[in-house]
């Protein structure tokens, strides 16, 4: 195969790589639509040791799928690199030196940029990837306003393949100004380059609109009511709801339920129990459409049979809907569908029949000449082992077998399909046997499709349920193969909720486009908004928030612009947005791995910044007390920073409610428990990251600088995790029975990690613990099977 | 002074002037006496007191709070003030009101009803002599306590998961050995999941450097 790809770029492709070429500017793609080869012939023309291209953040497959590629090339100069923790920051400026396209994550980026260890002015680009995330406090969006300030001819590009998150709230805009673009470069599935290029290799496709039976219509009815109900229920709660977003329509949508917890967190606090337990069951009842579409009768029946009220356990949390005649009928005729004494009388997923079908003409028309490959994209795992039991053994003892198995538990099931090894065979098989030539393809966004299709080899599909991202990676797939035949087998019920799913999801991400083509037209881009030349406010630093009598001293530092307070920042917290807002707003940012606190403001001040979720677990493994401890013995004004985060509102009711009693397990008990023990110890409210600028600002005004010497020697001395060792696995390690931090250190040391620990005799782990009753704890954690109880669904 | 010998009692000593507040009905876990003649508005123990303030009415009248600090002074060693976050533009308020805190050495309490701020009173003064014990990790140390902390310990595994992964697997070494196909496999735990754990399970304890 010839290395050299640009030869076998599709025309749209073509013409993607020369805007990339010739702009500053964001490229965005349809769902499905690929670019990994616009990227490598691009990629390609930039690996030579004269120039220093950074891809930051690439997704991991297609990272390594460029890597790879790269290294093969022909047209690459030198090999592409890969600059991770690993190499040395002394030889970090010698690596970027040596040039060529080098794969970075944004944190290391961040921190090289910041201290210098990159020479920013010899950087000829920046990639990034998945804008559509970018906001003004992402780490992206830092990353690019330090290298436009310092270097003002270099490029930078991105890439979103999400269109619909783009099209929210200026997005697109908000991203573009972010990272310093001028242009959008717009390429959805109907761009005449795109629609004619598959157009021209045309995928043979079958639809087999399949209705569904009768059975399956009313209990589709029954869980649609279920719906509307819950849905009015929580309405009746919640008047201030918005009606468009809150109806029945949307809720069957795929990710519905996430959304609708996005909508409601800032307010849950204030959702009584009732509704909190109704939210709930919203979800439950809109996976049983799902399951309704992907289970067999049986499988189906007993899920529904599980929900029912089971006296003392639900009685507590009356569930209304489940009183209602709807859950009624759900439950009889899932149940008439499986109450038959024989097998073959029970209702069969209608799927199965057209599968069969489509396996006998493939089988039909391959009875002469060599093997070819059928693929099954499937929407689960569960759904991939019922279609090679079926394919095995037949659908009548398949559902024979299932109906059995009701009355044992799962794992019998399961028993007959070989605990898939890592081996990619099985991965795609699942336990079936070569000769069929099936391959399953569990439905997944891989970043790195087209690859994998290619593998796969694949002359017939069948695309179990319907799947945008699928059909259009098929679709591109025999673009790439010109002349290669490609069967695809569309299967959708007819009048469903898959179908109706589907079709929103092409509208929506048309909407989507068409909005973004709307605002390409009226988009206001300023004459600056490269930041190459001129004032562009985004290169800006100082503080906003600064009051009227600040004025005087900001006028007297821009000119001169290295006054800068300065804040030794720990490394560590590079991963949250505050380091980048301290830095616009005019602070100079240390960064160092500091074991005491996150930000060190002056000789005096430190702080340990913590979200609320950090909160919560930390003073829960006691982790913030010996944080604090170490706080108020090193430092005269310890502070505690509590960060919340817009998105889930400004309230710590939240998180926790309000109990009646005071208890010892409730968040603000155990902050008044942390005052209590440490007076010395002050509280920061923050509820975002420029409220706790404005307020460093406050503290640091007219007080040194950190001294970064002491710092360092204070480091080394209280860490409560050695950094020998890797904090998370000690972390875990530290939750076993029979581990302290006293003795964590000898199992670390002599284990190489936790799957050793545990093929461990006792006798051997008493010897490294040192310890008898220890060492037996640990094992018999490991090796003891508790009574068999069942898991409370 | 005779003040803090009376601050001993188990009562919280409410001032006079905090009559009213509708924070005083869910004072319902400690006895409540009421004085005329303390400088703070609530004394929690012999070295604890608070001052509340809700911020509707600090927006009306700015300078109380000032006034209310310069006569409490220098007592007391672990000095509250307690906020009640009663608007919805809190930001400029709270920021103002952070660095009062850290000038006249208060610790900042925010509460966002009348029924948390009591909470926050009464847990001082039921936990005023209480040792560090509950902060250093209250570790439930039950088979079920260490089997959820040691498997919710790694990210984005819950407690549902560990049921699941407890009854599928048997015991604890066959999960640690299990591999992704199989912990994937299992209802609730994704292939993103599944790796989490698996890869966790293998990870080496050293750092390479």
């Amino acid at each position: 195969m010839s290395t050299d790809s640009k030869t076998s770029l599709l025309s749209y492709e073509k013409q993607a790589l020369m805007d990339l070429l010739t702009d500053d500017c964001l490229v965005v793609l349809g769902e499905g639509i690929t670019y990994q080869n616009i990227l490598l012939s691009y990629l390609e023309s930039y690996s030579d040791p004269g120039t220093l291209l950074l891809a930051v953040e690439c997704p991991e497959e297609m990272e390594e799928w460029l890597l790879e590629r790269l290294t093969l090339s022909e047209t690459a100069v030198v090999p592409p690199k890969k600059v991770t923790s690993e190499i040395h920051v002394e030889k970090r400026t010698d690596h970027y030196l040596q040039g060529g396209v080098q794969f970075i994550s944004k944190r290391i980026l961040v921190i090289d940029l910041l201290c210098k260890r990159i020479p920013t002015e010899l950087i000829t680009g920046i990639v990034f990837f998945n804008a559509h995330y970018v906001r003004d406090t992402s780490i992206e969006t830092f990353i690019a306003r330090l290298y436009r300030t310092d270097n003002k001819t270099g490029f930078i590009k991105a890439f979103s393949t999400n269109p619909i998150q783009l099209n929210k709230v200026n997005q697109a805009e908000t991203c573009m100004r972010h990272l310093f673009l001028p242009r959008i470069h717009l390429w959805p599935r109907f761009h005449a380059n795109i629609s004619e290029c598959i157009e021209k290799h045309k995928c043979e496709v079958v639809e087999l609109h399949i209705p569904l039976t009768d059975v399956m219509k009313n209990l589709q009815m029954c869980i649609i009511d279920l719906l509307h109900f819950c849905m009015k229920e929580v309405k009746k709660h919640i008047p201030s709801l918005d009606s468009d977003f809150f109806v029945v329509e949307n809720a069957v949508g795929k990710d519905y339920f996430r959304s609708l917890k996005k909508v409601l967190n800032p307010i849950w606090s204030h959702l009584g129990p009732n509704t909190k337990q109704l939210v709930q069951d919203i979800k439950i009842i809109s996976q049983l459409n799902n399951q309704l579409l992907q289970c067999s009768a049986v499988r189906f029946y007993e899920v529904v049979h599980k929900l029912k009220p089971t006296g003392a356990s639900r009685s507590s949390n009356v569930c209304l809907w489940m009183f209602t005649e709807a859950f009624g009928r759900l439950l009889s005729l899932s149940k008439e569908r499986v109450e038959q004494k024989e097998a073959e009388k029970i209702e069969l997923s209608p799927k199965w029949e057209a599968i069969q079908e489509i396996l006998s003409e493939i089988k039909a028309e391959n009875k002469n000449g060599p093997p070819k490959n059928t693929l099954f994209c499937v929407s689960s795992y569960a759904t991939a082992k019922q279609i090679v039991k079926f394919i095995k053994y037949g659908e009548v003892s398949t559902l024979a077998e299932e109906l059995l198995s009701t009355q044992r538990p799962q794992k019998d099931l399961q028993a007959d399909i070989p605990p898939s090894e890592e081996t990619e065979d099985s991965r795609t098989t699942f336990g079936l046997e070569e000769s069929h030539n099936i391959r399953f393809l569990v439905e997944k966004k891989y970043t790195m499709i087209q690859e994998y299709l290619t593998s796969l080899n694949p002359t017939y599909v069948i695309l179990h349920d319907p799947d945008l991202f699928m059909v259009r990676s098929l679709e591109m797939f025999r673009c790439r193969r010109p002349g290669k035949p490609l069967r695809i087998y569309f299967l959708v019920y007819d009048n469903s909720i898959e179908e109706q799913r589907y079709l929103t999801q092409l509208s929506e991400e048309k909407k989507a486009f068409e909005q973004l083509i709307m605002m390409k037209g009226n988009m206001t881009v300023y004459t600056d908004q490269d930041g190459r030349e001129g004032t562009n406010a985004m290169l800006e630093r100082g503080h906003q928030g600064l009051k009227f009598k600040d004025l005087e001293s900001q006028d007297s530092r821009q000119n001169h612009a290295k006054s800068f307070p300065k804040v030794v920042v720990d490394m560590r917290d590079f991963r949250s947005s505050l380091p980048s807002i301290l830095h616009k707003s005019g602070m100079d940012l240390i960064p160092k791995t500091i074991e005491i606190g996150d930000y060190i403001l002056t000789p005096d001040i430190c702080i340990e910044r913590k979200s609320i979720v950090d909160l919560i677990g930390s003073l829960a493994s006691g982790r913030l007390f010996q944080q604090c401890q170490a706080m108020c013995n090193t430092y005269r004004h310890p502070m505690l920073l509590i960060e919340f985060d817009e998105a889930n509102g400004f309230s710590l009711q939240n998180y926790s409610g309000v109990t009646d009693a005071v208890v010892t397990s409730s968040l603000q008990t155990q902050l008044t428990l942390i005052t209590l023990h440490f007076p010395k110890l002050r509280m920061i409210w923050s509820q975002s990251e420029y409220t706790t600028a404005s307020i460093f600002h406050e503290l640091k005004k007219g007080k040194e600088d950190p001294d970064v010497g002491a710092i360092e020697t204070v480091s080394k001395e209280s860490s409560i995790i050695s950094s020998e060792f890797n904090h998370s696995v000690v972390n875990t390690l530290l939750q076993l029975p029979g581990v302290t931090s006293k003795n964590y250190f000898l199992l670390a040391r002599k284990f190489a990690n936790i799957l050793e620990i545990s093929k461990t005799s006792q006798e051997r782990l008493s010897e490294v613990l040192q310890n008898k009753e220890e060492g037996r704890a640990l094992f018999e954690f490991f090796n003891q099977v508790e009574n068999k109880s069942k898991p409370d669904d | 002074k005779a003040e803090i010998s009376q601050n001993s009692s188990a009562a919280v000593i409410v001032s006079t002037r905090q009559r009213g507040n509708p924070l005083l009905p869910h004072m319902r876990n400690v006895i409540v006496t009421y004085r005329d003649d303390i400088l703070p508005d609530y004394v929690l123990g012999a070295n604890t007191c608070a001052i509340f303030l809700s911020l509707k009415y600090h927006r009306l009248h700015p300078d109380y709070i000032y006034e209310r600090l310069r006569q409490l002074g220098k007592g007391y060693i672990v000095r509250i003030l307690l906020l009640q976050v009663d608007i919805p533009d809190s930001a400029i308020c709270i920021e103002e009101l952070t660095k009062v805190a850290l000038l006249s050495s208060l610790t900042l309490m925010l509460a966002w009803s009348p029924a948390e701020a009591a909470r926050y009173l009464e847990a001082f003064k039921i936990y005023e002599n209480k040792p560090p014990e509950v902060l250093q990790g209250i570790k439930d140390t039950s088979y079920q306590g260490h089997l959820n902390g040691f498997l919710t310990s790694i990210r984005g595994v819950n407690k549902t998961d560990v049921a699941r992964l407890k009854s599928e697997f048997g015991t604890v070494k066959d999960i640690v050995q299990a591999d992704k196909g199989r912990l994937s496999a299992l209802p609730g735990i994704g292939e993103k999941k599944a790796g989490r754990i698996h890869e966790l399970f293998r990870q080496p304890f050293r750092n390479l450097k």
